[in-house]
């Protein structure tokens, strides 16, 4: 009954699908989806730089230089220098390591709790279904940004805190999600065919039933990396996030505030921030092609 | 319609329950609870601290403290802020005027934009303006909207110096009537075009959504096939029926009239209940925080049944098929 909100319509309107529901149809589709494409292509870009770049880059993230600092961005800093003199470019791919690790860990948690609920309702039903859903419309009402930073400051600072507060409170589209599917997947013929067979629960669910909801399950993964980079992010802006010296996005956009206002050191702030935007654009983009390339029904 | 409403009613009340003890709970999880930063501590000593623990029940068994502060609540007696003393709604009430201010300006302004936006481009749908409005749909979806704000202000306050930065009007002005009236809208300026911003980015696509569904409606053809003018069509037919989603939406939005936005009050010091909520969090002021996190969660719970009742009274169908 809560969250009577309708599911969010997908980001670009493709043409009109008139392939078959194959996985060969799917690719189809899939490629069709020009800006989908080009923005997973981008996102790998930037996950491979964020990986391999501070080896690639000339500069320790960390070394300071004093002779060099607060420099606009130039030919050998593309990004400019902090006011301790350190290359802002990798600082940001190092800070993009933990922003984007943060967000996997976050989406597969999620996914494991929403997927577990999810299944376990739809396929149990009756009483168990009704105290799961009940359950998800208590998370769905709670206030979670407020939460989080709740949660984080008393129960303390770490990756693991972040991350599984965070994926406490986003599980729940994923579980409405799973159980929709499962709901309408038990009632098909090759589920009592495979009861028939001997099969048990834990195999009809697991072997038959989840493989056939994957789609849903994957793009509600793909988008939870989107949720929980932008929350990650806020978190560490307002400077109750992760602390140095773990560098986030966030938290240097948080560092960035006073250069940024009172020295107008504006690259100190438009980097860290255009890598926030871009990662969380390029997802977005990124799984709404999926979406479409999995329900070509969607518009 | 009535025990429709009733039932919606009959599930909210155990729903807030299981909302208060979940928050009640994630509190009770601090280490050492509210007097950690006391303990060990100078003149304080152990008896003092055990008066304390008494006045506040924090020796009985978690259960029976929930029990306890929920009966309070119910009461009224939401307790008083550790830090300043003063009565939790008392701050909040304090806090709220800037919330208000910011969010309804913010909320009435994206209604404005966002209808127009989503109905064109849902009556325009595959044209250029449509992929464009689609784009910026999913950038500003994608913006961090602190960093929104960050460069915002750094280009129309500090390099332009159009706009004041922080705060709700400037103290040294002394301006009184209009001139006051002119000078906190001119503050409000950078706060509200953020809101707005990203407000409308996440709610255009629903109306686009919502008109297209209404325009494949086979009403629409009849009405076309009665001779009705298209304009008419779309207009009465059409935009009535679309508005009927859109207004759940919107319901949903409500919420922020009281929590704002914490990112934005924060970064453009407003004093509302987001920046309270803020601060709170950093001296560990549990009676406010608590009482911030209940008057949200009714908020938010009151919004979706708010949802579903105006749903259910502007689409019959919806009550009949839910009894």
């Amino acid at each position: 009954m809560s969250d009577t909100r309708p599911p969010a319509p997908p980001v670009v309107d493709t043409p009109d699908a008139k392939t078959e529901a194959t996985a060969e149809g799917m690719w189809q589709r899939l490629r069709r989806h020009r800006a989908g494409l080009w923005a997973g292509v981008l996102l790998a870009v930037i996950v491979v730089a964020c990986l391999a770049g501070p080896w690639l880059s000339p500069y320790d993230a960390n070394r300071i230089d004093v002779l060099l600092r607060d420099r606009p961005p130039s030919a050998a800093h593309w990004m400019g220098t902090d006011e301790l003199g350190r290359d802002q470019l990798t600082r940001v791919l190092v800070g993009g390591r933990l922003s984007l690790i943060t967000g996997l860990a976050t989406m597969l948690l999620a996914m494991l709790i929403g997927v577990s609920v999810g299944a376990l309702a739809g396929y149990a039903g009756g009483w168990v279904d009704g105290v799961l859903m009940r359950i998800v419309d208590a998370f769905f009402s709670v206030p979670g940004l407020f939460v989080l930073i709740v949660a984080v400051a008393t129960l303390g600072v770490s990756f693991w805190t972040i991350a599984i507060t965070l994926a406490l409170l986003n599980w729940m589209s994923t579980a409405r999600l799973v159980r929709g599917s499962i709901l309408s997947l038990k009632a098909q013929d090759f589920v009592e065919a495979a009861r028939v067979l001997g099969a048990g629960h834990g195999r009809i669910v697991w072997h038959h039933l989840l493989p056939n909801a994957l789609g849903p399950i994957v793009v509600s993964a793909t988008l939870g990396i989107a949720t929980a980079i932008l929350a990650e992010s806020t978190l560490s802006f307002l400077g109750l996030g992760f602390q140095p010296p773990d560098a986030t996005w966030g938290r240097m956009l948080q560092e960035a505030q006073v250069p940024v206002l009172q020295d107008g050191h504006w690259w100190r702030g438009f980097f860290p921030g255009l890598a926030i935007f871009l990662t969380v654009l390029c997802v977005n983009f990124f799984g709404d092609a999926l979406r479409d390339a999995f329900d070509p029904r969607s518009r | 319609m009535a025990s429709f409403i009733l039932r919606r009613l009959a599930t909210s009340v155990p729903l807030l329950l299981l909302i208060s003890a979940l928050i009640f709970a994630l509190l009770q999880a601090a280490p050492g609870g509210p007097l950690a930063g006391s303990e060990g501590g100078n003149s304080a000593g152990e008896a003092a601290m055990q008066r304390l623990r008494e006045a506040w029940g924090l020796d009985l068994p978690v259960w029976q403290q929930y029990l306890r502060w929920l009966w309070l609540v119910l009461q009224g007696e939401w307790g008083q802020s550790f830090n300043s003393g003063q009565p939790v709604l008392e701050l909040v009430a304090q806090r709220l005027p800037a919330t208000l201010q910011l969010a309804a300006t913010s909320l009435v302004l994206s209604a404005l934009i966002v209808l127009p936006l989503g109905i064109w481009a849902a009556l325009r749908r595959r044209s250029a303006g449509d992929y464009a409005i689609s784009a910026l749909a999913v950038s500003g979806m994608s913006m961090p909207i602190f960093w929104l704000a960050l460069m915002l202000i750094y280009v129309f306050s500090v390099r332009l110096g159009w706009f004041p930065s922080t705060g709700l009007s400037d103290p040294r002005s002394g301006a009184s009537g209009w001139a006051l009236a002119i000078e906190r809208v001119h503050h409000l300026v950078l706060p509200v075009a953020c809101f707005t911003l990203v407000t409308v980015a996440s709610l255009v696509r629903y109306v686009r959504g919502a008109m297209l569904d209404v325009l494949e409606q086979d009403y629409l053809r009849t009405a076309r096939a009665k001779g009705v003018s298209e304009s008419r069509v779309v207009a009465w037919h059409g935009l009535r029926n679309a508005l009927i989603p859109v207004v759940t939406v919107f319901t949903l939005e409500l919420p922020r009239l009281f929590l704002g936005s914490v990112v934005i009050e924060t970064i453009f010091a407003l004093p509302g209940v987001g920046r309270l909520f803020i601060d709170s969090v950093s001296v560990r002021d549990y009676p406010v925080l608590m009482g911030v996190l209940v008057i949200a969660s009714v908020i938010v719970v009151a919004s979706n049944l708010l949802a579903d009742v105006l749903y259910a009274l502007l689409d019959p169908r919806v009550a009949v098929g839910a009894r």
